[in-house]
């Protein structure tokens, strides 16, 4: 099995990831699918640091850095989940559209 | 050959994701995604970081995501329309069995040991030596994180 990596191929799947990532956040007004495209965005992060480091000849470097990023990326996950029950519960509703009231 | 598959249908997740209606559909297409990341990272040499992205990406994210969905969304009257979607579920179903056995194989065929147990080897280091401060801040965002979520369930006076 041939397991040579073509690092453009690569690079452009990281780039392709990490852009429907920020499209999802961008265009989508339920709260759980801009959490999903955030988590996108990590991943195609972590995907970064992994190549990075095979590239460069230092896989342990980007192995950590990695898993540092997949810790916090579940840290922030959940904060954001809890966050949006939260929201569920004050407004009743998980739609960007049909939360506008700030109050304290 | 593998790595070029596997890409691929890590862009496939990734836009289920995005167009999937079903909240739980997307969530699924994102456990998917980091099935798939986690092999690729094997392949690439990165057996800790599969591990992780496997445990926490594929398994606790995801758990977290349906409970959450399973508490906020309103449960469903009456049933959907499943009579012109059952064919295609099963297709969707053979080819994504057929591709993971495709996928079994062909990691059995070469598995790339060398690379992997160097990699294993030069992490305890990097992570206890080089990036200890890295290691400490986690341990403090984790610490945070609990309080935090801790503060955002807290009920007042029996409210």
């Amino acid at each position: 099995m041939n397991l040579a990596v073509n690092w453009v191929w690569m690079l452009t799947a990281i780039v392709v990831i990490a852009g429907l990532g920020i499209f999802c956040i961008v265009t989508r007004r339920n709260m759980f699918r801009m959490l999903m495209g955030f988590t996108m965005l990590t991943k195609a992060v972590t995907l970064a640091f992994v190549t990075g480091g095979t590239l460069w000849g230092q896989p342990g470097l980007g192995q950590t850095l990695a898993i540092i990023v997949i810790v916090i990326e579940a840290a922030v996950t959940a904060v954001g989940l809890s966050m949006i029950v939260n929201i569920y519960r004050h407004y009743g509703a998980v739609n960007t559209n049909q939360i506008k009231r700030l109050r304290g | 050959m593998l790595i070029y598959v596997l890409l691929a249908l890590m862009a496939l997740s990734a836009i289920l994701v995005i167009f999937c209606r079903d909240l739980l559909y997307a969530v699924i297409s994102l456990g998917t995604l980091s099935v798939f990341t986690s092999i690729l990272f094997y392949i690439l040499g990165s057996p800790f970081a599969s591990i992780m992205e496997l445990s926490i990406g594929a398994g606790l994210i995801t758990i977290l995501f349906m409970a959450t969905i399973s508490l906020v969304e309103q449960p469903r009257v009456g049933h959907a329309k499943y009579s012109g979607r059952s064919s295609i579920s099963f297709f969707a179903l053979a080819a994504v069995v057929a591709t993971t056995i495709w996928v079994a194989l062909s990691l059995a065929e070469g598995v790339p040991g060398p690379a992997a147990a160097a990699s294993a080897a030069a992490l305890p280091e990097v992570l206890w030596g080089i990036r200890l401060l890295d290691v400490m801040g986690l341990s403090v965002v984790i610490f945070t994180a609990s309080i935090g979520i801790g503060v955002l369930f807290r009920t007042e006076g029996g409210k």
